[in-house]
């Protein structure tokens, strides 16, 4: 071949390439239907990605302070050689966790010092004393060193409290000895060494004094575990604090728990920056565990007296978010699956829409005896380079959508090899489909079920089985794979709306003597009703599935919307909850439909089972809290339990499971025996707790009254019900309970809406699935109405030789338009039938997985308003309506002898 | 049997394409087209229509064969059923001695690739519309068709236009290039469907001529058409009626047919002397008359 010839003949090939390019019309109908199963795949990686970003970011939210903190402990034996070297490893060890700034270390003595005397004369102060040596406190307490006042040589100065310096008359410079006493025994053992502790200075306090527990003020970086608390509504403070500088600490030899605390640096705001601190803290792990440069100083420092912990709840937030965002993986993938068969429906019209396009061409090719299998290849080299860029249309389009809709998007959270498989796959069904409507434009009908096409359909549909299973069983195979759920968008809809087709199609049919009798009108209608073509029949089930989605994806927001309220509501027990810091003062007079509970920590006897004392004030819940009818317990029946008489115990209701005892008894200083009248799963107020009591606060501080009287103990102005920790629970919005409290001068914290409990990571995860489901129903109706387009487009020439002859035959325009209205009837019936037999399945299958409060009764009923309905698929038909009335207005703008002699013959 | 020509047949004359009288080839050539017992039967919503009632028809090669006829006799269910797109119901269809429909559908529209050419009535439904008109030619050749390409423009007229696309061409310079592809691609048979229906004298004129140069290379033409410029021009042409061969005019002269079964379609000019449908068949020494009762 001459070189003339072969760049002819490249020529030649590069034309034959670029058919498609040459009709703008079909090129940009190509890329919009090869863009549209990108669009979909990628939409649905962009959802599950923000949805998992939301997640983790709500899961850590959630939490307490703790979680931005990254702490190495060790046990030690204090001298300055170990500590500095294990200092130095490391600070350098969390030096390499990039997402935790530098460390800072805290030197505990536990509270060994049980007898502390006072000399030179003698007083015993019998409470725990914690020293503290934490880098930085001395100044973050305002503490001048150089004032410390001086004592013998030898001792350890520290810095007191002024509340454990009051409490125990203790000023500064007096020396302190340690010692332990044998029980009743006089001989004691000095556990200082001989200098002692002298009282260099006194600092301001950490925590407030009792009768105002308060949010302690904690030197910056200390370790809260470290700061007083009161444990018990009238015990006191666990520990007394004394700071003592460092460098003093560290060379006592006292055996003590030396700590490398070490913040994050930023906030988690998506799932990539939690998975980077989870996998910093597993570094960290192996390095104390196995560097040797590590674990060695850090076994000297201790000596035998312990191995060294790494704690960050970074890894437990990432299985737990992980595990929320697992439940997504099955909605996800279900819509992902639902919105690639109707991308490749709308690959399949585009194909359609391409014959019709180059008729001619393929009637000639046809006819030199070209068959499906050379069309199809020739199809298939001439979609991949539409195919190619309707793709990255497809993928961008999605980004685009994804921040709209979202507000966050980006190539990088997308799975590109699904993307990729699905282009290839749109390339082989546009090439098949092209091929199978090709042959047939010579009227010669393919005789596509042949062993080779078996064959081929058996490997693809294994191919496609196995990559359905694989796509859906990401917690591995049967764990809570639902078949049904993931099938019933592929084969369950179109299938079903394909057949109710086919049904209707033969039907009509058979009933062509009753045609032959019809107006010229109603002849065209049944004539398009009983249309045969694939095609037609394909994209038409495309739209009445995709109508039928966004129904049954609106019905599901609608139900979750309301299963979510109630359960909130329920849980929270009203519109606002708050914890307060302290009790009302007595006499209090709450705003109306406002009431206030009681939360009593406890242990339950017999049995030593921890229990949480719910104590309510039946005059006020009734309006304040939100109690839903059909609960195991009605509110009437609650509060007449609680009221009832239980001989010389006072009535309960259980919330346990069985396992409290049914008589028993609770509380240390005053002891309140209890009978349980009736035991629940659950009730508002508790929702989420176990092993609860639901007692009446009256009756519990009038038992407690009495007891004390009884036995003859002064009277308390603090029954159990102020005590404990209260709760205000209102019907009113947050903003006017807190300026009630704030107006009463009471403290309070944890103000919780049924807003901020919506942006709760378990409640996250369902509301993206089904926000997602929703909006896939929004897109999947235009995608169905492109694809319609599409396939009207493809048979306009036929359609538009109908409509002309129908005019013929006396039709008007304005009859002609009934008969497009009549045809979208049907479909918008087809599509009401899919979503009224679809929804109530995908419901009950779906549903019960994310019921945010499963342990809450009812079980979700699905929502299905007539008027959502109607409110929905009116505006999706009007516009699949618009759509056909454009293009059969503009077919019936032509001239009848134009449209005469384009008719495919 | 003779019988005078139905009105709605053209006066045919003596055939002559470019001075050759008849068929270019030897007619001890076996046949090209050979059908047999040719029946059609569509179902359709009203019942069964008989669109071909056993049709035997012989086309040897070289040869030009007229098909002509009125709507609804049978023509364009012909030609489909030579051409291969469509099954008779009954009856054979042989192409170069092959019988199309007892072959696979792949095979036979192999065959149709190797052996015949099908020219459309609008011409630009015979060509591609991006490729030029030696890259029409050439893409049906495997391997070098240059020189080939180059000799079958020429002789029919289209050698300036070799650079041309189908849109740059004329209705007349599309159909003969349509009907180069037969001698590019080695095609025994041409089936043209009304060919210059849409064509004004000077293209027609030169479209036939090109049919001419088509068949003293051996190809043979089938033509369907209603257009008396085009009969003068052809070896033979076959009047169907009613789905069956009424009349073959071969040389000038016009022959009624006899089918296998005995029997003769009447002209319909002849017809209309026997409105009940019965006649008395006389037989003499000079032949047979057809009486009146």
């Amino acid at each position: 071949m001459t070189r003339a010839a072969r760049s002819r003949d490249w020529r030649a090939r590069l034309a034959w390439l670029a058919v498609p390019w040459r009709d703008a019309a079909l090129l940009v109908a190509l890329v919009a239907a090869a863009a549209t199963p990108a669009f979909l795949v990628t939409a649905s990686d962009l959802w599950r990605a923000a949805a998992a970003d939301e997640i983790a970011r709500s899961l850590v939210l959630d939490g307490p302070p703790s979680d931005a903190e990254l702490v190495v402990s060790s046990p030690a034996e204090l001298r300055t050689e170990s500590v500095v070297a294990a200092d130095d490893a490391v600070v350098a060890e969390l030096a390499d966790a990039d997402t935790f700034g530098p460390a800072r270390r805290t030197i505990v003595v536990p509270p060994s010092l049980r007898d502390v005397v006072r000399t030179p004369a003698d007083a015993s102060v019998r409470v725990p004393i914690r020293l503290v040596a934490h880098d930085g406190a001395l100044e973050a307490l305002g503490v001048d060193p150089a004032q410390a006042v001086d004592g013998p040589d030898g001792a350890l100065a520290v810095w007191m409290s002024a509340w454990f310096a009051e409490e125990y008359d203790l000023a500064a410079g007096d020396h302190l000895r340690s010692v332990e006493c044998a029980p009743g025994d006089d001989s004691c053992v000095p556990t200082l060494p001989p200098g002692g502790l002298v009282v260099a200075g006194l600092v301001p306090n950490v925590w407030q004094p009792p009768g105002e527990v308060a949010e302690p003020a904690v030197i910056p970086g200390l370790d809260p575990a470290l700061v007083p608390q009161f444990v018990a509504p009238f015990g006191l403070p666990n520990h007394a604090l004394a700071v003592v500088d460092a460098t003093d600490l560290r060379a006592t030899g006292f055996g003590a728990t030396v700590t490398w605390r070490a913040e994050r640096t930023a906030g988690i705001d998506d799932l990539d920056t939690l998975v980077a601190a989870a996998r910093d803290v597993r570094r960290v792990e192996a390095g104390v565990a196995q560097d040797p440069g590590v674990s060695t100083p850090l076994a000297e420092l201790a000596a035998g007296t312990g191995v060294p912990r790494v704690a960050s709840t970074m890894p437990e937030r990432l299985a737990a978010t992980r595990a929320l965002i697992g439940e997504l993986d099955q909605p996800f993938a279900s819509a992902r699956i639902a919105g690639v068969v109707l991308g490749l429906g709308a690959v399949a019209a585009g194909a359609g829409l391409t014959v019709e396009r180059r008729r001619r061409e393929f009637r000639l090719l046809a006819g030199e005896g070209d068959r499906w299998p050379e069309f199809a290849r020739r199809a298939a080299a001439q979609l991949a380079a539409p195919t190619a860029l309707g793709t990255i249309v497809g993928v961008t389009g999605a980004v685009v959508a994804a921040r709209a809709e979202l507000g966050v998007g980006s190539v990088a959270r997308v799975d590109l090899l699904p993307v990729l498989g699905v282009a290839l796959l749109a390339v082989l069904v546009g090439a098949l489909v092209t091929g199978v409507i090709g042959q047939r434009s010579l009227g010669d009908r393919p005789a596509v079920i042949t062993s080779e096409t078996l064959a081929a359909g058996a490997v693809i549909l294994i191919a496609a089985t196995g990559l359905l299973w694989f796509q859906v069983g990401r917690g591995g195979p049967g764990d809570g794979v639902d078949p049904a759920v993931v099938l019933l968008p592929v084969a369950g809809l179109a299938t079903a709306v394909a057949a109710v087709l086919g049904v209707i199609s033969v039907a009509l049919r058979h009933a062509g003597a009753v045609a032959d009798r019809l107006p010229a009108v109603g002849l065209l209608l049944w004539r398009r009703l009983t249309d045969r073509g694939l095609g037609a029949r394909t994209v038409v089930a495309a739209g009445a599935v995709a109508l039928g989605l966004m129904l049954s994806a609106g019905a599901l927001v609608d139900t979750l919307d309301r299963t979510l309220e109630r359960s909130l509501a329920t849980e929270l027990g009203g519109a606002t909850r708050v914890e307060l810091i302290g009790p009302l003062p007595p006499g209090t007079e709450l705003p109306e439909r406002t009431t206030v509970i009681a939360l009593v920590p406890t242990r339950v006897s017999p049995g030593d089972r921890a229990t949480t004392v719910v104590l309510v004030d039946p005059a006020t819940v009734r309006e304040a809290v939100l109690w839903p009818d059909d609960l195991a317990v009605g509110l009437d029946e609650a509060l007449g339990i609680l009221d009832g008489d239980a001989g010389d115990d006072l009535p309960a209701i259980a919330l346990d499971g069985q396992t409290l005892p049914s008589s028993g008894a609770f509380g240390l200083r005053d002891v309140v025996r209890y009978d349980v009248v009736d035991r629940v799963a659950s009730v508002p107020l508790a929702a989420g707790d176990s092993s609860t009591l639901l007692m009446s606060a009256p009756r519990v501080d009038a038992f407690v009254a009495a007891e004390r009287e009884r036995v003859g103990a002064p009277p308390t102005d603090r029954p159990p019900s102020r005590q404990a920790r209260q709760r205000v629970v209102s019907a009113l919005p947050a903003a006017e309970v807190t300026a009630f409290l704030d107006e009463l001068d009471v403290r309070f914290r944890n103000v919780v809406t049924a807003d901020q409990r919506r942006a709760d990571a378990d409640v996250v995860g369902p509301r993206f699935a089904f926000g997602y489901l929703a909006w896939l129903g929004r897109v999947a109706v235009a995608i169905a109405a492109t694809a319609l387009g599409f396939q009207l487009a493809s048979r306009r020439a036929i359609r538009a030789l109908t409509t002309v002859l129908t005019v013929r035959m006396g039709a008007s325009v304005r009859r002609l338009a009934l008969v497009t209205a009549a045809e979208v009837v049907v479909l918008a019936g087809l599509a009401a039938f899919v979503a009224v037999v679809v929804a109530p399945v995908l419901a009950g299958r779906l549903l019960p997985r994310f019921d945010p409060t499963p342990e809450l009764p009812p079980d979700p009923m699905l929502v299905w308003s007539p008027l959502a309905i109607a409110g929905r698929l009116i505006p999706a038909v009007l516009a699949i309506g618009v759509v056909v009335w454009l293009l059969e207005m503009r077919s019936g703008d032509r001239r009848a002898a134009e449209v005469l002699r384009d008719a495919p013959t | 049997m003779t019988h005078r020509p139905d009105p709605e047949l053209l006066d045919l004359g003596p055939i002559e394409i470019d001075g050759v009288t008849g068929p270019g080839s030897d007619r001890a050539s076996a046949p090209v087209v050979v059908c047999r017992h040719v029946v059609k039967i569509y179902t359709a919503r009203t019942g069964r229509v008989f669109a071909v009632r056993g049709i035997d028809l012989e086309v040897d090669p070289g040869e030009a064969t007229g098909i002509v006829g009125p709507s609804g006799s049978g023509k364009s269910s012909l030609l489909r059923m030579i051409a291969g797109l469509d099954a008779p119901t009954a009856g054979s269809v042989e192409i170069d001695g092959v019988d199309l429909h007892a072959v696979s559908a792949r095979r036979r529209a192999r065959l149709r690739g190797e052996l015949v050419t099908h020219v459309h009535q609008r011409p630009p439904d015979n060509l591609l519309p991006h490729l030029t008109a030696a890259q029409q030619l050439r893409r049906l050749r495997d391997g070098p068709a240059d020189g080939l390409v180059a000799e079958a423009l020429d002789t029919l007229g289209l050698g300036e236009l070799a650079d041309r696309r189908p849109a740059e061409l004329s209705s007349g310079e599309q159909q003969r290039l349509a009907l180069a592809r037969a001698l590019v691609a080695g095609h025994r048979l041409v089936i043209a469907d009304e060919p210059t229906a849409q064509l004004d004298g000077a293209s027609t004129e030169a479209v036939l001529r090109a049919i001419g140069s088509l068949t003293r290379r051996g190809v043979t033409v089938l033509v369907a058409t209603h257009d008396p410029r085009v009969l003068p021009h052809l070896h033979r042409v076959v009047a169907l009626r009613e789905g069956a061969v009424a009349a073959i005019t071969e040389g000038g002269s016009e022959r009624a047919v006899i089918d296998r079964a005995g029997r003769l379609q009447l002209p319909p000019d002849a017809r209309a002397l026997f409105p009940d449908d019965r006649a008395v068949v006389r037989r003499d020494d000079d032949g047979v008359r057809i009486e009146r009762p």
